[in-house]
């Protein structure tokens, strides 16, 4: 019995890096049941993303905000893996009894995982979001359906391993793999302009990718350096994001020898950093990435895309730049705000012009993701927390209107409506799922934009009142566009379009819409669990 | 066996005078009918219909009671009741963010909440019955313009309803002011719903338009509540209002204050349809009577007006912005009676003449006076009684049973339907002249300066005065051309079966004649300021919900202490308003010509009321066109510049590179010796400066 306990667990406290394996095995499994047919491997497929599921439900509950470690400090970073060790190997000493860690010889990239309050919703948002687009795509995947089922889950994997990562080389790769995985599923499936549209989006991405490694490399030298210019130092390449981003704050403090050069270097990694993450928020003016790729790929990929994709780069600032480099933030970051202001009010201008609802999407992503990072750069807990939070809720409303879009597609194209006719006499939850979301996109109380755009405008006000006018401006833009759009696209279609959902279409749709509902009406279950992490975060400029 | 009866009864009575309990079940009784409408499926369901008569009485049962138990007079301004249900969100922090969703319930809230609930009451007892609902033909009847889509948009429009009066009665209720400005949204989402639904699909820009223009002025709110946080640190109403907080201001606060008080108007604006925020309510109120009911009468209004009444502690301090509030609400009173003045539909008349009025409840407001107070929050419940009575007359007396009713189609309603009539009648007079609610804030605008005449003074009252004459005039003109007009029936165009009163005859007459009861004795029971002298129980019931600054409340307090009402308003302003019923009689009753000829001769006046001052073509021109004007250009600034410009040049630099080094790779040894001689040299050269 007490073995199982202890098994349990064990199992419980690497269930991230679990989560990070299941969907590689998933897609082999997949491939590997390519010949048994198209139901076999929708449901290795569907097996998969429900255990995914499972697993992120487990997470979320076995994540304990309030947790503390034996000496009373809070233990933010839960569910640790990190004795996977990629380069480098362990020595014990056979004379040391004693239950230390071994020594390690080598680089030491370790595959190291785990969750706190700022990854554990977006690696349960990308869980998600996998498991609605894997049924989405149930319908319509007679091409090449083997394949694509397993690089959604290869994405799957690489997203949360993005999330998840707790070593900056592992971080590295988990990006360039999702980009290539995505370059793929972009340029296979998708419109007629897919394979241009491919390319610029993968060479885009990698170019941000190849800026961001140049700046994590910028930091991992930096602190070599740095250590060995320490009295008695001893130059070593750490890899861990916590062990660094500490030793950086800790070695930068005082007047020391290290700090002028810390001073000399920062402005340069900071600079280089930003712009890779700022090409992946996407930022205007590099947005032209996702604004065509959005549109072109395949309803399923861009719930992905705009879901989760898009959040790496607010996650990059939250876990490398705001932790990093307090010195320079809060002056950069007031240079980089009016700048954000004007794409977000740029963006929401381009979705006025829009005429259909997937293209209005991708700028009024464009234009939120720029409101999310703006609730960044204002530095105070609240600010902070909301554009964390609106991440989440962000992913959501936009996943639910693109199935929806994706639904409305489907049957509108192979003409399959009008056998459901009669079904619309009743209830259409179709219709009313759409109105859930484009109301949460535009901040209808009650659901789950409101909450986290409050959070947002108050941490804004309180940091800089003319920004969050110029937000709440953009907001009725948005608010404008979506209602005269959503109007077109509810009297367009014939009415079978709106036909009663399947079951398979209800699986997908209504946990989102129940999440939507949830945060909206009860968000407090949401931010405490986050809230604890962004004060951990933001304890550097507090004391400043 | 009887004692433990008369036990649990006590217990029961007991419960039943507690204000926590009364709130709960005005919250609760309106959630459980929005619950079962919503999850109700088919129209002909009888338990819609009774759980929405049910629950709102119910909860307009216990909002009386609230009444009651706040008239008490142990009640001091500062303990309202508050019952925290759950923490909506919280976040640690300098200062703290708390927000918890609670009910807090004063003698204010509890007036407000008995006439949205009682209004609601009536309008859900006067809607049709099922089992006509069930005969209803399907999409695409004329004879039902509420009815496009059938059975399932009523179903549809019930929930939108029912969602409405929560959203109302939540936020009568809430206890801070993000709550506020959430079910503050949450109302206008429902109303804008309800407008969408009832009229049809092919009319909805109109519920568009109604959450836009609201949208867009509760950017204000948003503000002010922000500004709010970040300079008193906290959002609750029992904190923010306090005397505590508010005395000893330094001087760069109360300018603050001022600016947060600007801010919460501008809100109200759009909800009250006030200048310039009233271009919604003309689409809107085209729809049908019952729902201009509860979104004119009952609900949107009423936010607006409690929000502001809420905050008078705040405006108290900033003198300006009381101004702002006097002169807006004077003018939109001036504005909005001269539109319904020209208005070809009796609904419309009936709309614009509700924004006419909450113009001069806003007025009252603006005096700062609690006199002026007092008469506001009167004027404002009489006039969702007087003002439901008539769109719920109208739409028994009416061509049609539902939908608009147009001047211009044969009428001479007074045959068929008497009640209709009649209920009308006394509604009308109720509104202009009989409740004296408008008299007695051209009064308190009077009184303001008692000791000397000010331009200010002047100016405002008789811009009140002049529009309780123009209102008097469009209700009665209404009025006279619905019941009084032609009675000719063209061939063939009878409405359904023949008999287009068919359904006025249905059993929703007795409603009518309570609910003009009712209007007509609320008037005395609640202590019209006039009729019940300095004393009356509305004053007594504000003076216990801190609305009034505390010298107000002392004086108020102190027998004797304040001055009792002038006869300035009821000697100019009650004349003035029966002139307008008189010419409205003269012009109108009778069918004549001349009213074709004073229009003839008022020719562009009256094209000018018609179009509603043309304000809506004005913001198309000058705020909707350049705003898509500007979202063309930012599209193909996006297209060219971004999309073609930067990131083609950036594309295309390789490219360039690649050509430009192409030359010196064209296999000449010579030269690639003679680079390699070169950069050697220099690095040499690097090397040894470095070094020395």
């Amino acid at each position: 019995m007490e073995f199982l306990t202890r098994f349990g667990q064990t199992l419980l406290d690497n269930i991230v890096f679990m989560m990070v394996m299941l969907p590689l095995v998933g897609a082999c499994l997949v491939m590997t049941s390519a010949g048994f047919g198209i139901e076999s491997i929708r449901r290795t497929a569907l097996t998969n993303v429900v255990l995914s599921l499972l697993l992120a439900i487990a997470m979320v509950t076995h994540y304990n905000p309030l947790k503390r470690t034996a000496t009373g400090k809070p233990e933010l970073m839960q569910m640790v893996s990190h004795n996977l060790i990629w380069l480098g190997s362990e020595h014990r000493n056979p004379a040391d009894k004693s239950n230390s860690r071994p020594a390690v010889t080598g680089l030491n990239v370790r595959c190291a995982v785990g969750v706190d309050g700022i990854s554990l919703w977006l690696v349960a948002l990308s869980v998600l979001l996998t498991f609605a687009a894997v049924l989405s795509s149930w319908g319509n995947d007679s091409e090449r359906p083997a394949a694509f089922y397993a690089l959604l889950l290869l994405l799957e994997s690489a997203l949360i391993g993005v999330f998840a990562a707790l070593d900056v080389v592992l971080f590295y790769v988990c990006l360039e793999f999702a980009v290539l995985v995505l370059f793929f599923l972009v340029s296979g499936w998708g419109g007629s302009n897919r394979r241009h549209v491919g390319m610029t989006f993968a060479l885009y991405n990698l170019a941000g990718s190849l800026l961001i490694l140049l700046g994590l490399i910028g930091l991992v030298t930096s602190y070599a350096w740095m250590q060995s210019l320490q009295p008695g130092g001893n130059p070593r390449l750490v890899f861990g994001i916590g062990e660094m981003t500490h030793g950086l704050r800790s070695l930068t403090g005082d007047g020391s020898v290290s700090q002028q050069y810390w001073l000399y270097a920062r402005p340069w990694i900071f600079l280089v950093l930003v712009a890779g993450f700022a090409i992946r928020i996407p930022l205007v003016p590099f947005h032209t990435w996702f604004a065509t790729a959005n549109v072109e790929a395949r309803s399923t990929v861009s719930v992905l895309l705009s879901g989760v994709v898009l959040k790496i780069g607010c996650y990059g600032l939250l876990r490398f730049v705001v932790p990093i480099f307090p010195g320079i933030c809060p002056e950069a970051f007031g240079f980089l705000s009016p700048v954000v202001v004007a794409g977000v009010v740029f963006a929401a201008f381009i979705a006025l012009a829009q005429d259909n609802l997937r293209s209005l999407v991708s700028f009024a992503s464009i234009s939120h993701m720029g409101i999310c990072v703006l609730g960044i750069t204002t530095l105070n807990l609240v600010g902070v927390t909301g554009g964390l939070l609106h991440l989440v809720n962000h992913g959501l409303s936009v996943a639910v209107l693109l199935l929806i879009v994706g639904i409305i597609h489907t049957r509108s194209g192979r003409q399959s409506w009008q056998s459901n006719d009669a079904a619309s006499k009743r209830r259409p939850l179709l219709k009313w799922f759409l109105a859930i979301a484009v109301l949460s996109l535009i901040g209808v109380p009650g659901l789950n934009g409101f909450a986290s755009e409050t959070l947002l405008l108050l941490g804004l006000f309180d940091s800089n009142p003319a920004h969050a006018v110029w937000v709440l401006g953009a907001n009725v833009l948005l608010a404008w566009a979506f209602l005269s759009v959503t109007q077109r696209v509810l009297m367009a279609g014939p009415s079978g379009v709106f036909a009663d959902l399947s079951g398979r279409q209800l699986a997908m749709l209504l946990p989102l819409v129940i999440l939507i509902v949830w945060i909206g009406v009860a968000p407090h279950f949401f931010v405490a669990r986050i809230e604890p992490s962004i004060l951990e975060l933001l304890s550097a400029y507090s004391s400043q | 066996m009887i004692d433990r009866v008369t036990d649990m009864l006590d217990q029961a009575g007991f419960a039943l005078s507690s204000p926590e309990v009364l709130m709960c079940i005005v919250a609760g009784s309106t959630l459980l009918v929005l619950a079962v409408t919503a999850a109700l499926r088919r129209p002909e369901h009888l338990l819609g219909r009774w759980t929405m008569i049910g629950g709102s009485g119910l909860s307009c049962a216990a909002a009386i009671g609230l009444i009651v138990l706040f008239s008490d007079p142990m009640w001091t301004p500062q303990d309202a009741r508050q019952l925290e249900l759950y923490r909506w969100l919280s976040i640690s922090g300098k200062p703290e963010f708390l927000v918890s969703l609670a009910l807090r319930v004063d003698a204010l809230a509890a007036v407000l909440l008995a006439t949205t609930t009682l209004v609601s009451f009536f309008v859900a007892i006067s809607s049709p019955r099922e089992e006509s609902i069930s005969q209803l033909p399907l999409a695409g009847s004329r004879a039902f313009p509420e009815m496009d889509g059938g059975p399932l948009r009523h179903i549809e429009s019930r929930s939108a309803a029912t969602l409405l009066l929560f959203a109302t009665v939540m936020t009568v209720l809430s206890a801070n002011f993000l709550q506020l400005y959430l079910f503050w949204q949450l109302q206008t989402v429902a109303a804008s719903l309800l407008a969408g639904l009832w009229r049809g699909d092919s009319r909805s820009p109109a519920a568009r338009k109604l959450l836009l223009a609201n949208r867009t002025a509760d950017i204000a709110l948003a503000a002010g509540v922000c500004m709010l946080w970040v300079n008193f640190g906290t959002l609750q109403f029992a904190d923010i209002l306090s005397p505590a907080s508010l005395s000893d201001l330094s001087e760069r606060k109360t300018t603050v204050i001022g600016g947060i008080c600007f801010c919460l108007f501008g809100g109200a604006i759009g909800k009250c349809a006030q200048i310039p925020g009233y271009v919604w309510v003309h689409g809107v109120s085209g729809g049908s009577s019952r729902m201009n009911a509860l979104l004119f009468a009952a609900t949107l209004p009423l936010a607006g007006v409690y929000l502001i009444v809420r905050c008078m502690p705040l405006f108290a301090v900033a003198a300006n912005a009381q101004l702002l509030i006097a002169l807006i609400g004077a003018f939109t009173a001036l504005l909005a009676a001269a539109i319904a003045m020209a208005q070809s539909d009796l609904n419309r008349v009936l709309a614009f003449s509700t924004s006419s009025v909450i113009g001069l409840v806003f007025l009252g407001l603006g005096t700062g006076s609690p006199q002026g107070i007092v008469a506001a929050v009167y004027l404002l419940a009489a006039h969702a009684l007087a003002m439901s009575l008539l769109h719920l007359a109208s739409d028994a007396g009416g061509r049609v049973p539902v939908g608009s009713v147009n001047f211009d189609d044969p009428s001479g309603s007074r045959f068929q339907a008497p009640a209709a009539y009649w209920t009308f009648l006394i509604g009308a007079l109720m509104l202009v002249c009989g409740l004296w609610g408008q008299h007695a804030i051209v009064d308190s605008v009077w009184q303001t300066s008692p000791t000397a005449v000010t331009a200010q003074q002047t100016l405002l009252s008789s811009i009140a005065l002049l529009s309780c004459f123009l209102t008097a005039l469009a209700i009665f003109r209404g009025f006279f051309l619905t019941f009084h007009g032609r009675i000719e029936r063209p061939h063939g165009t009878g409405g359904i079966d023949g008999d287009p009163h068919k359904h006025s005859r249905n059993g929703t007459q007795w409603p009518l004649v309570v609910l003009a009861i009712i209007a007509v004795v609320s008037g005395p029971l609640l202590g019209s300021p006039l009729l019940g002298g300095p004393h009356g129980i509305l004053e007594s019931l504000l003076s216990r919900a801190n609305v009034f600054t505390p010298q107000a409340v002392a004086a108020i307090n102190s027998v004797g202490g304040q001055e009792p009402a002038g006869l300035f308003g009821i000697g100019l302003s009650l004349p003035v308003s029966l002139l307008g019923v008189v010419i409205a009689w003269m012009l109108y009753a009778p069918p004549r010509e001349w009213p074709d000829a004073v229009q003839k001769t008022l020719g562009p006046y009256v094209r000018l009321s018609q179009n509603r001052f043309y304000l809506e073509e004005f913001y198309d021109l000058f705020l909707l066109r350049p705003f898509h004007g500007l979202a063309a250009f930012c599209r193909f600034a996006d297209r060219v510049l971004i999309e073609g410009g930067l990131v083609g040049v950036i594309g295309k630099l390789p490219d360039w590179a690649g050509r430009a080094a192409a030359p010196l790779e064209n296999g000449s040894v010579q030269l690639y010796a003679l680079a390699m001689l070169f950069a050697a040299s220099v690095l040499l050269f690097v090397l040894l400066w470095m070094g020395g």
